[in-house]
């Protein structure tokens, strides 16, 4: 595991430096984060094709803060920000940690009192060590997503983000049922950006499809005033 | 309810002991194997139980009317009414939204945009493998290659037989239903094959693919722009390497668990990366589907006449076009089968050319001068050239194809191929133990087979104790140097 956190860090770090200064884009905009985070920045990659605003993806898949013996945000993404000249970080993060968190042998299960104080914990220290990059912060919340029970928790874990995000003067931006039907259930079809009824959420119930990337990075881009 | 967890340890242990101790009680045995495997498939969605149900009792009444009709017309009709209403129920779960999206993509071309009736529908898990095994019983009855079951207890348990049941693989009425009726048999050599197969499976699942996939593959395919051309090209290498692991993983331990239970199924996977033809094989890669597609698209299509020429190619590229899309609703599996339907045209036309070509020259040749003169007969060195071409040609066509398998959508895959050229650098990804792993991998597919049948008969007369030991340590030692977690089965989702 400790190489792959090498290898990480080498590639997060890489994609910085060579996102910076030659092309002098006046926007460059940093998406960090798991799946979600990646169907996000494939968005805005396609939206802001030929505009002037970079997008550099700082994305690894099925990670999150619950499992930091797998993969620590903490260690790789400080060390990448500082190497980069993003003036906007964008964070959608959370996807994967509906799971119990090990403290000191312990097992918290998730959305319990201590689970939540821990996951808190884990979301103001993350929300720490990346206020010491030099860009504009946005925390993106979670979607809505097909399986109750995985969308009980996504709420309560937004509660969290929000609060966190709240006490740190972090820009809080709430997706939460922004994709849906009119009928207010969860739904994986909707409105695509050429105004046309597609498929937008994939066959799993959680990620975009291509046209819901577009959506979903065109919800985000509007609300942190880049369109 | 995946494989390689306590869950499915605690849940065949228990399977396992009741099946042996009903082992002479052959009814009983029967109706607990079938609950079993129903709560097996209720595991991960209880929902589908009653369509696994309907379609089990839908293919047992269709072979029971098909076989009681003497007029041809009827039975012919039958069967038609049967298969599309299997393909029809696959259609709706697995193609509907897929089609309503294309047909969107068609009115915007046309500018004459609509807005399609797309429905929220949830793919059971399985449903490709068991409306398979449906069509293949009622085609086979219609055939008279089988006699319709009897029984909708067992027509049920060959449908839901649960090591079989979610991903293959897809095993043929007239290899299972006989198994049924015989008491079964645990001899030493079916546990010891049983837990080798189980051994293997866990090894190449757990370890093999599970290192690959996380630690080069899934970087390297989510951001594709953003990788290196080493790390693109050693990760489409890696990437066949872990659909072979992780699938043949799972048929290893369906074929280990039900040689457990005392049923054999046939081999699925055969050592595929060491074959010199796209034709060869395909013989040796999912067979069970591969055999599947043969008897029940390729032979329909081509009739009773045996064709050559432009229909049979026709047949063939057919064939792999709608087993590219078997696997998915997706416009990457398509072109998918595209390439590997074009790719066995091709290399049948070449091959029958250069047949062509020999048998000229031998009838040109003067008696007796392949012996005299050796001009005929190939030096090691001239017959080795031609295997090791068709080899890189066939794996090397393999594996660019599975680019397209492996993304989400086309653009992905552009965006892959484009990056594999363009954007240079070197490995940050592909460390030399992830290389090792995926060359070593590839290499034992030029190993002898039959390597593990051998060593099933050597070890088959151990103790019970002695095999049980066998298997827990083995097991210890994968969960030892295996990284912590269980990834998915990838064809969970066909």
């Amino acid at each position: 595991m400790f190489s792959l956190r090498i290898a990480c860090f080498a590639v997060l770090a890489f994609n910085l430096i060579h996102a910076t200064p030659a092309d002098a884009r006046p926007v460059s905009v940093a998406v960090v984060g798991d799946s979600l985070a990646n169907d996000l920045a494939n968005g805005m990659e396609d939206n802001f094709a030929g505009k002037p605003v970079r997008v550099i993806k700082l994305t690894q898949f099925a990670t999150g803060l619950v499992r930091t013996d797998y993969f620590n945000w903490n260690g790789t993404v400080q060390n990448a920000l500082r190497h980069g000249d993003a003036n906007v970080v964008v964070i959608v993060l959370g996807g994967n940690d509906h799971q119990p968190i090990r403290v000191d042998g312990r097992r918290l299960d998730p959305l319990t009192k201590e689970w939540r104080a821990e996951y808190a914990r884990r979301v103001g220290h993350f929300m720490d060590t990346i206020g010491k990059s030099r860009g504009k912060l946005y925390w993106v919340g979670l979607p809505d997503v097909r399986s109750d029970k995985l969308g009980l928790g996504y709420r309560a874990m937004n509660a969290i983000y929000k609060r966190e995000a709240a006490k740190r003067k972090l820009r809080y931006v709430d997706i939460w049922g922004k994709f849906r039907s009119k009928d207010s259930a969860y739904s994986s079809f909707g409105m695509s950006l050429e105004g046309v009824k597609r498929q937008i959420r994939k066959d799993d119930g959680m990620h975009f499809t291509e046209d819901g990337r577009r959506v979903f990075a065109d919800y985000v881009s509007r609300a942190i005033g880049l369109r | 309810m995946l494989f390689p967890t306590p869950e499915f340890a605690s849940f065949f242990l228990v399977v396992f002991v009741t099946a042996w101790a009903l082992r002479t009680q052959l009814e009983a045995r029967k109706l607990f194997l079938l609950a079993a495997s129903y709560f097996f498939y209720g595991y991960w969605d209880w929902r589908f139980m009653a369509l696994l149900a309907g379609s089990s009792l839908f293919n047992w009444a269709a072979g029971l009317l098909i076989a009681g009709s003497s007029n041809e017309t009827a039975r012919y009709r039958l069967v038609a009414l049967a298969t599309a209403a299997n393909i029809g129920l696959l259609g709706y779960f697995k193609y509907y939204n897929f089609f309503m999206d294309s047909l969107t993509d068609l009115t915007i071309a046309l500018g004459i945009q609509r807005d399609m009736p797309f429905l929220e529908i949830i793919l059971p898990i399985g449903i490709s493998f068991f409306t398979f095994q449906g069509i293949s019983y009622v085609v086979d009855v219609y055939r008279r290659q089988i006699k319709p079951v009897a029984s909708p207890i067992d027509m049920a348990l060959y449908i839901s037989f649960f090591p079989q049941l979610v991903a293959g693989p897809i095993v043929r009425a007239s290899h299972f239903l006989p198994q049924l009726d015989k008491t079964p048999m645990l001899t030493g050599t079916a546990v010891a094959t049983g837990f080798l197969l189980i051994l293997n499976g866990m090894l190449k699942k757990t370890v093999i693919a599970h290192y690959l996939a996380v630690d080069l593959i899934d970087p390297v395919f989510s951001n594709p722009s953003q990788a290196t051309s080493t790390d693109l090209v050693a990760a489409h290498y890696a990437y066949v390497v872990q659909v072979y692991c992780d699938f043949s993983a799972y048929s290893d331990i369906a074929i280990g668990a039900a040689a457990l239970l005392g049923y054999r199924f046939r081999k699925n996977f055969d050592r595929p990366f060491g074959t010199t033809s796209l034709q060869q094989l395909w013989q040796r890669w999912h067979i069970s589907l591969s055999t599947w597609l043969r008897d029940y698209v390729y032979r329909p299509l081509r009739g009773d006449k045996r064709d050559a020429g432009w229909r049979m190619y026709r047949n063939v590229f057919l064939t792999m076009l709608i087993g590219g899309l078997w696997h998915g609703a997706n416009w990457t599996f398509v072109i998918w089968g595209a390439i590997h339907g074009s790719a066995l045209v091709i290399e049948r036309t070449i091959k029958t050319r250069w047949h062509d070509w020999q048998m000229s020259r031998l009838r040109l040749a003067p008696a007796g001068a392949a012996v005299t003169t050796g001009r005929l007969t190939p030096t090691p060195l001239a017959a080795f050239a031609p295997a090791f071409i068709g080899w890189f040609i066939t794996f090397h066509l393999f594996t660019l194809a599975a680019i397209f398998f492996r993304s989400p959508d086309l653009s992905t895959a552009a965006e892959y191929f484009r990056a594999m050229v363009t954007a240079g650098g070197g490995a940050e990804l592909t460390t030399p133990f992830i290389a090792a792993l995926t060359v070593a991998s590839i290499g034992v597919h030029f190993m002898p087979g039959g390597g593990m049948e051998r060593i099933a008969e050597r070890i088959g007369g151990w103790s019970g104790p002695a095999l049980g030991l066998l298997l827990g340590f083995g097991l210890l030692g994968i969960a030892v140097i295996g990284p912590e977690g269980v990834a998915p089965f990838i064809y969970f989702q066909f």
